[in-house]
C-alpha cells in the first residue's frame, strides 16, 4: 500500500470498517507505519539505579526538608522529608519546582565579568576560580586602604547558618554593613519589639490556637513558613482534634486566604487598626479581657504618672475615647454588630491569635497598626501561652557574633537597617561612601518598592559582585557575577523559619553533581578569608562550607539539648522526656550527631517552655507595654527632646491618604503562593498555576470589580494602562468579583527585566507604587498608591 | 480485589496546587509554551478549580482539586472507537497511548473535563529532560492522556511487597498528588476494604461524589467543607 497513513486517514478507515481493524492485514501495516511515524517524535527516558537523598528547600525562607529521588545522577523528583518538623512529608508547589530551577535553560554556565559599562554591559566568561581571585584582590585592597567599612553585604535569608558565616566574615573584615532584604513581617517584628522588647523572629503557636484573627495577612499565600501554616490550617479543621478552630480574615479583597477562612470580613482598606481597637473597646467595656494578665503582666493599660509626675494616657482611655464601637464601624465599614460579635467570639474561644496589620511577604505594614492588633493578644492573654504568641528559640551555642539586631534602633549596629535604606546611604555618601557591594542571591532592583532608586544608586558603587544562578535584574548591573548553586547541587542549610518557635537546623549534602561552574557563597567567603589571611583567616578557619557546617554541628552537640529529626512519635517522646528534665540523645558524640543529621535532615529543639516572663517580656517595665517606652525613648533620642506625645507611643490608626480626581482607584499589589516573595516567575510550573482564580497564566493581570470596570469603560480581557504619579504599566484587565469596588490589584512577582524569556513576562507593580517609608522604622512600605486605569 | 479510590477533604484544602505540580513532575507532563497556554492547552491531570460564586461582598469560593475521578461507569470508554481506554478490574481507568488515534471523542464525553490532548510534540527545553521519570512514558503528539492514579507506583509497590513476602498494606501505594499534599487533605486507598481510611471517610456525613447524578459512579469522593459551629465541641457541621 502506498497511501500516506496520517491519523485522519486512519480515523476514516477505522470508522468505515471498524470490524476490519482486527482482521485486515492493511490495518496491521497501518499500525506499524503509525509507530514508525511516531518513533522520531518519541522522547525516551534513560533508566538507572534509584536512590534517595535528603535536601533542604531554598525556594523560600519556609525551611522545609526534602527527599530527592535520583535515577543515576539525575534528580527526577522532589518530595517532602517525612521526618522534618516543618513539613512532615508535604511540600508546596514552589518547593517542587526546584527541579526546574536545577535544570533551567537560562542558568548561568560560568562566572561573568562586565568588560563594558554598567549601562552597556559586555559580558566575558571566566572560571569561578578567576572570579574568586578578583573578589579577593578587591577586598584586600579595600581593607589595606583602611576602607573595610565601606563593604556592604546584602543577604537573602536571615536564619540559618550562612548568615552566621557572612556576618562573622563582616565583623572580622571590619565592616558593620551586613544587611538583609526587608520582609513583609518587619513592621510586625517592630511592633512586638515595641511592646515586648523581643527582637527574635516572630513566632506563633498556630496549630494550638482556637481563634485566629488575621488583619489582612496572606496566611495561605506564602506568608511565614508556608507549609507549616498549611499544616496548622489543616489541624484547625481536623475532626480528630475535637473542635474546629475559626479563622477570620479581615481584608478588602477576597483573597485565597479570605476564601478559605471561616469568615471573611471585607473592610475599608487601611482601617485594620481601627477595627482592632474597636474590638478592644468591646472587650474592655464588656469586661471580656483577661483581667489577670492585664493586671499582672502589662504596662500602660490605665492612665499613669511617670517619675516626674507627668500624667499619661493609658490604653483604656485611648480606646474608650477614640475607638467607640459606632465610630469604628463608620471608619472601617464593618457593621457594629459584626465587630461586637467578633470580639465576643474571640473572648469565648481562647487561645486567640491576632496577626497584622495588612502585609504580604514582601511589603511591610505599619508599626502602629501592628501594635493595635498585637494589643488584642495582650488583652486576651495570648502572650506565651499554648496557642498564642511565642518567642522564637535561638540556636544554642557558639556564634562569634550576634545576629540579633534591635529592629527599632538599627543604626546602633549598622548604618543601614535593611537593603531598602541602602540607596539613600549610598547616594548621600554619609557617613562615608560605599566602595563595594556584595549581593548574596538577592534581587533588590526587582523586589524592593524603591528598586529604581537602588538601580541608580548602584552607579555610585565602584565594584559590585552578585552571587546568582541567573543573570537577574540586579546581577545584570553588577561587575562580576558568580554562579550560585541551586538547592540540590551544594551543601544546603536552613534555620528556624519566621513564625515557628522551636529552634531548627536543617543540613543536607549535595544531592547531585553541580551542573555548572558554580560556587557556594559560603565557599567563596571562606576562600577569600583564607587568601586575605591574618585575623580574617583566624576567624573563619574552615577549608570549605562543609567544614563550617560540621563545626556548627559540634556547637549543637556541646549545647547538650534537642534531638535529631525523628518520627512524630519519637519527637513526642523526646518532648516528654525534656519536660521532665531528661535529655536522652540518639548520639553519643559529635560525629554521630553529624552522621545522623546528614541522614535524617537536621536537628531541632522539640520542647518549648511557656511563661518564662523575664524572657518573653523584655521591656523596660518587664511587662507587655500597651504604652511602648521603647518608642518613647526612640522619639526622644531622634528629636533630642524630652517632650513627646503619648500618641507616639500608643497604638493608633495611621492616617490614610485620600484618592484624587486624577487618580481615583487604589492599587493594592497582591501576592499568590506560586510567586510568593516575588520569586519564581522563571519557572514554567509556577507560571502555569499562578493566576488560577482569574483563569490567567504566564502573564500579569489587573483584578478589577466588574462595576468599577464599567465605570471606566473597561471590558473583561481588555488591555489597559495602570497609571500612577510615578509611571504606568500595561496589563490585561480581568473581572474579579472578589476585588473591592474602587480598588484594583496587580500580582507581584512578574515583570523581570532580565533573567530569561520566561521571567520577563508581565509587569512589575513595584515600578509604579508610591513608596511611603514607615515613620518609625524607615521600612520601605508601599500600600498607598492611587492610580487611573484606561484602555490601551 | 481492591477498588482504588481517593477522598479529598475540601475543608483542609488550601488551594496551593502542590498536587498539580507533583503530578506533572511525577508523570512527565510537559509545560506548554505561553502562547499555547493562553489557548487553554495546558495539560494538568489534576487541577484546582476555583469555583467562585456570588457578588462582592457576599462571595464564596470552593477550590476543588479535580483529577480523573475514575468512574465505575466511565462515559469515555463507551465513545472510544478503537478501545484505547479501558477500566481495569481494580477500577483504574487507563489510556492505551499506542491505540489512541487522537479523535478526542473521550475528551468531549468526559463530564469532568479530565482528558487532555497532546497538540504538540512534547517539549522539554534545555536540561528539563534530565528530570524525566523513567517509570512513566512520555506521550507522543496526537494522543489523549489522563490521570493513571500513578499506576506505575502500584506496580512498584506490588513488586516490593512480593519481594518482602507480604501483602500490600495501606499506604504502600499512594499517588504523587496525595503523597505531597502539605495540608494532608487527600487520602488514597482501597474502597473495598471496610477498614481503610478512605472507606471510612467515604461513609462520613460530609462525603459526596462529583456529578453523581450522571450515573458515572466516581471513585474520587469529596468531603464538604462544613462551617465553624461556634466551638460547641461537635466538630465541623455537615
Amino acid at each position: 500500500m502506498s497511501f500516506t497513513f496520517d491519523r485522519r486517514n486512519f480515523l476514516r478507515f477505522a470508522a468505515g470498517g471498524a470490524v476490519g481493524v482486527a482482521t485486515s492485514g492493511v490495518s496491521l501495516k497501518g499500525i506499524s507505519t503509525l509507530n514508525a511515524a511516531i518513533d522520531s517524535e518519541l522522547v525516551r527516558v534513560p533508566s538507572g539505579p534509584e536512590s534517595w537523598a535528603t535536601g533542604v528547600c531554598n525556594m523560600c525562607p519556609g525551611g522545609c526538608g526534602l527527599r530527592v529521588r535520583l535515577i543515576g545522577n539525575r534528580a527526577v523528583k522532589i518530595q517532602g522529608n517525612p521526618l522534618h518538623p516543618i513539613n512532615r512529608g508535604g511540600l508546596c508547589p514552589k518547593g517542587l519546582a526546584g527541579l526546574q530551577e536545577l535544570y533551567h535553560p537560562d542558568r548561568l554556565r560560568t562566572a561573568l565579568r562586565n568588560t563594558g559599562t554598567r549601562d552597556n554591559p559586555r559580558w566575558k566568561g571566566l572560571s569561578s576560580d578567576e572570579a574568586l581571585g578578583l573578589v579577593s584582590e578587591r577586598m584586600r585592597k579595600l581593607r589595606d586602604a583602611g576602607e573595610a567599612r565601606s563593604l556592604v553585604v546584602v543577604d537573602r535569608q536571615r536564619s540559618g547558618l550562612l548568615p552566621r558565616l557572612l556576618s562573622r566574615f563582616m565583623t572580622a573584615y571590619g565592616s558593620p554593613n551586613y544587611v538583609t532584604m526587608p520582609t513583609g513581617m518587619d513592621a510586625l517584628q517592630a511592633a512586638i519589639y515595641a511592646q515586648q522588647g523581643v527582637s527574635e523572629q516572630v513566632a506563633y503557636d498556630f496549630s494550638n490556637s482556637r481563634y485566629v484573627l488575621s488583619f489582612g495577612v496572606n496566611l495561605l499565600e506564602g506568608w511565614g513558613a508556608p507549609v507549616a501554616m498549611m499544616r496548622a490550617f489543616s489541624r484547625w479543621r481536623d475532626a480528630a482534634s475535637g473542635r474546629r478552630a475559626k479563622l477570620v480574615q479581615i481584608e478588602p479583597r477576597f483573597s485565597m486566604t479570605a476564601a478559605r477562612a471561616d469568615e471573611w470580613v471585607p473592610i475599608r482598606p487601611g482601617t485594620e487598626a481601627t477595627l482592632a481597637l474597636g474590638m478592644a473597646y468591646v472587650l474592655i467595656s464588656e469586661g471580656l479581657y483577661d483581667a489577670d494578665f492585664v493586671r499582672e503582666h502589662t504596662f500602660g493599660f490605665e492612665d499613669w504618672r511617670d517619675a516626674e509626675g507627668n500624667s499619661h494616657t493609658g490604653f483604656k482611655s485611648l480606646v474608650k475615647s477614640e475607638y467607640r464601637l459606632n465610630d469604628a464601624a463608620t471608619v472601617t465599614g464593618v457593621p457594629a454588630d459584626t465587630i461586637l460579635r467578633l470580639a465576643r467570639e474571640a473572648a469565648q474561644n481562647r487561645p486567640v491569635l491576632a496577626i497584622g496589620d495588612r502585609h504580604n511577604s514582601s511589603l511591610p505594614g505599619n508599626v502602629y497598626a501592628a501594635m493595635a492588633v498585637h494589643s488584642l493578644n495582650g488583652l486576651l492573654g495570648s502572650i506565651d501561652v499554648p496557642g498564642g504568641v511565642l518567642v522564637q528559640q535561638q540556636l544554642p551555642g557558639q556564634a562569634l557574633v550576634s545576629n540579633a539586631k534591635d529592629p527599632l534602633l538599627p543604626s546602633a549596629q549598622t548604618h543601614v537597617a535593611n537593603a531598602g535604606e541602602l540607596p539613600q546611604a549610598i547616594v548621600s555618601k554619609r557617613p562615608y561612601p560605599m566602595q563595594m557591594l556584595l549581593l548574596n542571591q538577592v534581587n533588590p532592583v526587582f523586589a524592593l518598592p524603591n528598586g529604581a532608586a537602588f538601580r541608580s544608586a548602584m552607579k555610585d558603587v565602584p565594584f559590585i559582585v552578585s552571587f546568582s544562578a541567573f543573570l537577574d535584574d540586579t546581577a545584570v548591573l553588577a561587575d562580576l557575577v558568580i554562579p550560585a548553586p541551586t538547592g540540590l547541587e551544594s551543601w544546603q542549610d536552613g534555620g528556624t523559619p519566621p513564625t515557628v518557635a522551636n529552634a531548627i537546623v536543617s543540613i543536607s549534602p549535595p544531592a547531585v553533581r553541580p551542573r555548572k561552574d558554580v560556587r557556594h557563597p559560603g565557599d567563596v567567603m571562606l576562600s577569600v578569608a583564607r587568601s586575605l589571611g591574618g585575623s580574617l583567616a583566624a576567624a573563619l578557619p574552615f577549608a570549605g562550607y562543609e567544614e563550617f557546617l560540621r563545626n556548627e554541628v559540634n556547637g549543637l552537640y556541646t549545647a547538650q539539648a534537642g534531638a535529631v529529626f525523628g518520627s512524630t512519635l519519637e519527637d513526642s517522646w523526646n518532648r516528654l522526656m525534656e519536660r521532665s528534665g531528661w535529655w536522652a540523645p540518639s548520639y553519643s558524640n559529635a560525629d554521630e550527631l553529624w552522621q545522623q543529621i546528614k541522614k535524617q535532615g537536621g536537628w531541632w529543639e522539640p520542647a518549648y517552655s511557656h511563661g518564662e516572663w523575664s524572657h518573653v517580656l523584655r521591656t523596660k517595665s518587664g511587662r507587655f507595654e500597651f504604652y511602648s517606652q521603647a518608642l518613647a525613648d526612640l522619639a526622644k533620642q531622634r528629636r533630642r527632646t524630652e517632650k513627646i506625645e503619648d500618641r507616639e507611643c500608643l497604638p493608633h490608626q495611621p492616617t490614610i491618604p485620600e484618592a484624587t480626581t486624577n487618580f481615583p482607584l487604589l492599587l493594592m499589589p497582591v501576592e499568590q503562593l506560586p510567586l510568593a516573595g516575588g520569586e519564581g516567575a522563571h519557572l514554567p510550573y509556577l507560571q502555569q498555576i499562578a493566576g488560577v482564580h482569574v483563569f490567567a497564566n504566564w502573564d500579569s493581570w489587573l483584578e478589577i470589580h466588574p462595576e468599577t470596570a464599567r465605570t471606566f469603560g473597561i471590558g473583561d480581557g481588555d488591555s489597559v494602562w495602570i497609571e500612577s504619579g510615578r509611571g504606568r504599566v500595561q496589563a490585561r484587565a480581568r473581572f474579579y468579583e472578589g476585588a473591592r469596588p474602587g480598588v484594583v490589584h496587580l500580582p507581584l512577582g512578574y515583570g523581570h527585566k532580565s533573567g530569561g524569556e520566561w521571567a520577563c513576562r508581565g509587569v512589575n507593580p513595584l515600578e509604579i507604587v508610591e513608596e511611603q517609608p514607615d515613620p518609625v522604622t524607615g521600612l520601605p512600605s508601599a500600600h498607598w498608591t492611587y492610580v487611573k486605569v484606561y484602555r490601551a | 480485589m481492591p477498588r482504588w479510590g481517593m477522598v479529598i477533604d475540601l475543608a483542609k484544602c488550601t488551594a496551593c496546587q502542590a498536587c498539580t505540580v507533583a503530578c506533572q513532575t511525577e508523570n512527565n507532563v510537559p509545560c506548554v509554551p505561553p502562547k499555547e497556554a493562553a489557548r487553554g492547552r495546558i495539560i494538568s491531570w489534576i487541577s484546582v478549580l476555583p469555583q467562585i460564586e456570588g457578588e462582592y461582598p457576599r462571595l464564596s469560593m470552593r477550590p476543588t482539586p479535580l483529577p480523573c475521578v475514575h468512574c465505575d461507569n466511565p462515559p469515555c470508554i463507551r465513545v472510544c472507537p478503537v478501545q484505547a481506554t479501558a477500566i481495569n478490574p481494580e477500577g483504574v481507568v487507563r489510556q492505551i497511548y499506542a491505540r489512541c488515534i487522537g479523535c478526542r471523542y473521550c475528551t468531549n464525553a468526559c463530564p469532568y473535563t479530565r482528558r487532555m490532548f497532546n497538540w504538540y510534540k512534547p517539549e522539554f527545553p534545555g536540561e528539563f529532560t534530565e528530570a524525566l521519570n523513567p517509570d512513566v512514558s512520555v506521550r507522543p503528539k496526537g494522543v489523549v492522556e489522563k490521570c493513571t492514579l500513578c499506576h506505575h507506583r502500584l506496580q512498584k509497590a506490588r513488586d516490593e511487597a512480593r519481594a518482602a513476602k507480604r501483602e500490600l498494606a495501606e499506604g504502600d501505594y499512594v499517588p504523587a498528588c496525595v503523597e505531597i499534599c502539605p495540608a494532608g487533605a487527600m487520602y488514597f486507598g482501597d474502597l473495598e476494604d471496610h477498614n481503610s481510611t478512605v472507606a471510612a471517610l467515604a461513609r462520613s456525613r460530609r462525603a459526596f461524589k462529583p456529578l453523581e447524578e450522571l450515573g458515572t459512579h466516581p471513585k474520587v469522593i469529596y468531603l464538604a467543607q462544613g462551617e465553624w459551629s461556634g466551638g460547641d465541641g461537635q466538630g465541623p457541621r455537615t
